[in-house]
């Protein structure tokens, strides 16, 4: 019977032995010693070392180094290992990459087919586990599983579109086997080790010490696939009609072939055509418009084939758009022009005008997403008051000059825009002379409304001295004639001349209601969460602290409830599914959709480029261990790493404890006896 | 009648349990002194500075106080009075520092060197109650010189000699033969050499050291500090038994060396008193275990049958 101690440096304490040696011969000769005036009347008698007590001590003795050693034994947490044990030779852990990559080529179904055959025939002296490498790796097999059990979870393992960290494979691979018991201990990584993962995880301290890693056999390195990124798509309003625009982005992987798109949205396909990809070109942006009721979801769909894809789980983009919310705005104008436009025939199902008092403060502006107003209102304290409510609260602004006085002047500053009082009028050519194409207000605005914009007159303005905004219109004078002033909480829009026949000819251009309208919707406050995600990704949901919900229910797009979480202060966690596609959040028992979740591929599991040899690994082992495995075989000959319940699960710790106290017990009675009797 | 009383009183006195309890050299000695004084009534030091010796004629510039007017008034002729000595008696107090006077048995109530120099304050005390002047002798371990405090009668002497009996420590080997050497060197005038020390040095130079002060004139008084197990040696158990002296170690087993032991001593005991009762010289063995007064008492009494 072999045995071994978790601590061996504990059997430092047997030193201690020394201790009551010592104490035992010094007490000894202590008690003994007499100093003696008249020593010249007595002669050296050597025979006096025998004393008849000295076999009788030399048993307290042996009793108290019995009592040390078997103590010190106790610390060291001896362990033998049982008769019907077998000697693990070796602890292995399987990683197996359940990673959207890895499904090229049907390679995790192979990969996990092999490890379930590695856990059938497994050796008595092998310790098996296995690890799923997902967005969390988890643990599917630990130490210990009886086999079949451990065959049946791993078979039903499917292949998912996740994205999951190697090093966090590794990390919690390693974790289980810092608690084997193997002499040896291995991971062997079956995945396609790709290159990208590699990548992501160069920085880190070695972690993997005394670790045998097998990585796969890689016989490519790059295959070719084409993929589609998340759609961007927004609602736009021209006219009457409600529009749809969206951008996909195609990417091509390796060689290119043309490629065939299709976007379904809401049932109807949109878009089916076939786009070529130029030479060396690797992205194709695919712009499409349709229109689409304002009141209803928008769900649907983007695919794309080609002939050179290896990996077609990740042809299939989702994407969604909540209805049209109806806003409410307040208005302070005096133009004719902008009452037009703001007016409920016009901004019906988009914004719900609201004239505002200038003479007392108006609570109902609480409800309030924005407020247009021109700058004549501003005389009155009440307005200038609304304003920086507004703008302090997140409320948008939409300002538009009309008239400069030492108050407006004034209030301007404070706002952090400085303007010339005096108006600048401009007789000839007074059309824009640049407009800020991609700030989001006009990015929304196709090329006829661009040039729409592009013909706009502007005779009459303030000219801006100094502001911290950002222009967004030109005069022809390179005046600025419009800013987007940041500073506070609520976005401010200011335009230096007002909507007049006079001062501009905008009102009568076919792109001044969507300007009206985009700048009320961009000053809107209105801040959507982040409703992309990829799968098995973990989730932290933010709630309204307005609303009291208990808890967040997902449902897929079938209407079965895939995800039930718990609200805790406003926080619902939860891990997003596994499989791609729309899921409908709502909240508690309503039926209400509140917002709809786009879980897609990961777009970096697209890119099929593999390494052999990867150098990160190295990094992650201990070199401060010469030769690896061999020098921690050596150490495993000593130490076997075992946990301290396992321990204490065997008899022969209690039995050196209680033996080791029963020990000191029997020298404390002893010496207690012989002080009684003498 | 008186006397029993005064027995009484001194036993009751000079406990020696009390002596061991009292701290310091003076609180021992005033005990001491109050104990021995409560049974004797008269010094037996007193008597021998103030003797008288004859008269003389007066011639002038003689000091007036000594003339003897009775005298002058009926014979009408100035004669001047003479003693034997001018001064009081003169006292050297050596105590023995050598390390065995460190012992101090079970039963004592001090070391030895506490017993020694406890009877050497009270004795001072006695000696400056009656105008004697006292000196110390004393040598510490590597003091070739010795350390000498001048006789004086005055009050203060005594808190002097306090002084240096409690700052005097037992060690090191046998120096009494040395002391005594030394005490003849500085000794001028004739004196009282009361010596305390437990003697146990070869008697060959002690012999001699005493035979040189009764030579220079000087009277001499042995008072040996012994402890209960030095005289009668009680030990039991073997064990190994260290010099206070030179610290060397033996090994003994008493039930075996005692009877040896008691032999030697004995012989070393007779071999002093047999020198000292040559040389005249007075000798009292003073136990640490006993009561010191009862002892000195004896040894002042029998002093003073002395013709």
């Amino acid at each position: 019977m072999s045995l071994s101690f978790l601590y061996p440096l504990a059997w430092l304490g047997a030193v201690s032995v020394a201790v009551p040696i010592w104490l035992h011969l010094k007490r000894r000769t202590e008690n003994n010693l007499v100093a003696f005036s008249a020593m010249r009347f007595l002669d050296d008698e050597p025979i006096a070392r025998a004393r008849p007590l000295w076999p009788r001590n030399w048993w307290l003795l042996l009793i108290r180094c019995l009592a040390v050693l078997l103590l010190t034994m106790a610390c060291a947490w001896p362990y033998v290992p049982g008769v019907h044990e077998a000697v693990i030779r070796e602890s292995r852990v399987y990683i197996l990459d359940n990673t959207l990559s890895h499904q090229w080529r049907q390679g995790m179904l192979r990969a996990r087919d092999e490890i379930a055959d590695a856990l059938e025939n497994a050796d008595p002296g092998m310790q098996l586990a296995v690890v799923e490498l997902t967005a969390t790796p988890q643990v599917v097999v630990p130490f210990g599983q009886p086999l079949d059990q451990a065959v049946r979870r791993v078979r039903e393992l499917k292949p998912a579109a996740q994205r999951g960290s190697y090093r966090a494979a590794f990390r919690t691979a390693a974790g289980l086997l810092e608690q084997s018991l193997g002499v040896k201990r291995t991971i062997v990584f079956s995945s396609d080790s790709q290159a990208n993962q590699w990548r992501d995880d160069v920085q880190t301290i070695p972690f993997l010490n005394g670790i045998d890693v097998r990585l796969p056999r890689i016989e490519v390195t790059q295959q070719d696939n084409v993929s589609i990124e998340l759609p961007q798509l927004r609602r736009f309003v021209v006219q009457e009609n409600m529009l749809i625009q969206c951008a996909v982005t195609v990417r091509a992987h390796g060689s290119t072939r043309p490629v065939k798109v299709a976007i379904e949205a809401n049932g109807r396909q949109v878009v089916a055509q076939q786009f070529q990809f130029s030479p060396g070109q690797q992205t194709l942006t695919v712009l499409a418009e349709w229109q689409s009721p304002a009141d209803e979801w928008l769900r649907g769909s983007v695919v794309c084939e080609s002939e050179m894809d290896e990996l077609p789980a990740d042809n299939r983009a989702f994407f969604s758009l909540p209805p049209v919310t109806e806003g409410r705005a307040g208005m302070l104008v005096d133009s004719v022009f902008l009452r037009t436009a703001l007016s409920p025939d016009v901004m019906r199902g988009r914004w719900l005008m609201q004239p505002l008092q200038t003479d007392q403060a108006d609570d109902s502006i609480e409800d309030l997403d924005a407020v247009c107003l021109e700058s004549r209102f501003l005389e009155s304290r009440v307005v200038r008051e609304l304003v920086l409510d507004s703008l302090n609260t997140g409320r948008g602004v939409v300002l538009l000059v009309n008239h400069m006085s030492t108050v407006v002047n004034g209030f301007l500053r404070e706002l952090g825009v400085r303007m010339d009082p005096q108006a600048t009028l401009l007789t000839d050519d007074a059309r824009f002379r640049f407009v800020v194409r991609e700030h989001p207000l006009f990015a929304g605005f196709d090329a006829d409304l661009l040039r729409d914009v592009g013909s706009v007159r502007v005779q009459r303005y303030f000219r801006t001295l100094g502001s911290e905004g950002v222009p967004l219109l030109y005069s022809k004078t390179g005046d600025a004639l419009m800013l987007d002033v940041p500073g506070s909480t609520g976005r401010l829009l200011v335009l230096g001349f007002a909507m007049e026949s006079p001062d501009t000819n905008w009102p009568f251009q076919s792109s001044f209601v969507p300007f009206i309208d985009q700048c009320l919707q961009y000053v809107r406050s209105v801040v959507e969460p982040q409703t992309a995600f990829t799968p098995g990704e973990a989730c932290i949901w933010t709630l309204p602290k307005s609303k009291d919900v208990r808890e967040v229910v997902l449902r897929s797009a079938a209407g079965r409830e895939v995800v039930r979480a718990a609200v805790v202060d406003d926080l619902a966690r939860f891990r997003i599914p596994d499989d791609p596609g729309l899921y409908e959040m709502s909240y508690d028992a309503e039926s209400t959709i509140q917002h709809m979740l786009q879980v897609n591929p990961p777009p970096a599991e697209s890119e099929l480029t593999f390494v052999k040899q990867p150098p990160q690994l190295d990094a992650w082992m201990q070199h401060s261990v010469p030769g690896g495995g061999v020098a921690a075989e050596a150490d495993r000959d000593s130490v076997l790493a075992l946990t301290k319940s396992e321990i204490l699960e065997q008899q022969i710790w209690w039995w050196l404890m209680f033996c080791g106290l029963l020990a000191l017990f029997t020298e404390t009675v002893w010496i207690a006896l012989r002080r009684g009797l003498k | 009648m008186h006397s029993q009383v005064g027995k009484a009183n001194l036993l009751q006195r000079c406990d020696p349990k009390s002596l061991a309890a009292l701290a310091g050299v003076g609180l021992k000695a005033r005990y001491l002194v109050e104990g021995f004084l409560s049974g004797l009534h008269r010094s037996p030091f007193h008597g021998v500075s103030v003797e008288f010796s004859e008269y003389r004629d007066y011639h002038p510039g003689d000091d007036l106080r000594h003339l003897d007017w009775r005298l002058y008034a009926r014979s009408d002729r100035l004669y001047v009075k003479r003693y034997t000595q001018d001064t009081n008696l003169r006292t050297y107090l050596i105590v023995d520092t050598s390390g065995s006077m460190a012992y101090a048995g079970d039963r004592a109530w001090g070391t030895k060197l506490e017993v020694a120099s406890a009877v050497a304050a009270a004795l001072a005390s006695l000696m400056l109650r009656q105008n004697d002047a006292v000196g110390l002798l004393t040598m510490p371990t590597g003091d070739a010189a010795g350390e000498f405090v001048q006789p004086s009668q005055k009050p203060s002497q005594f808190a002097t000699l306090l002084q240096h009996f409690d700052g005097l420590a037992a060690d090191g080997g046998p120096r009494l033969a040395q002391l005594l050497n030394y005490a003849g060197r500085v000794m001028h005038r004739r004196s009282l050499v009361v010596c305390l020390s437990d003697l146990l040095e070869p008697a060959a130079e002690l012999s001699t050291a005493f035979r040189e002060l009764s030579f220079l004139g000087h009277e001499c008084v042995v008072l040996q500090v012994l402890d209960r197990d030095e005289l009668e040696f009680p030990f039991r158990d073997a064990g190994v038994f260290q010099d206070l002296e030179d610290g060397r170690k033996r090994m003994v087993n008493p039930a075996n060396a005692r009877q040896k032991y008691m032999q030697r001593f004995q012989e070393f005991m007779a071999q002093h008193e047999a020198l000292l009762r040559t040389l005249e010289i007075p000798h009292c063995v003073i136990r640490s275990d006993s009561d010191p007064c009862a002892m000195l008492s004896r040894f002042l009494v029998t002093r003073k049958k002395r013709p």
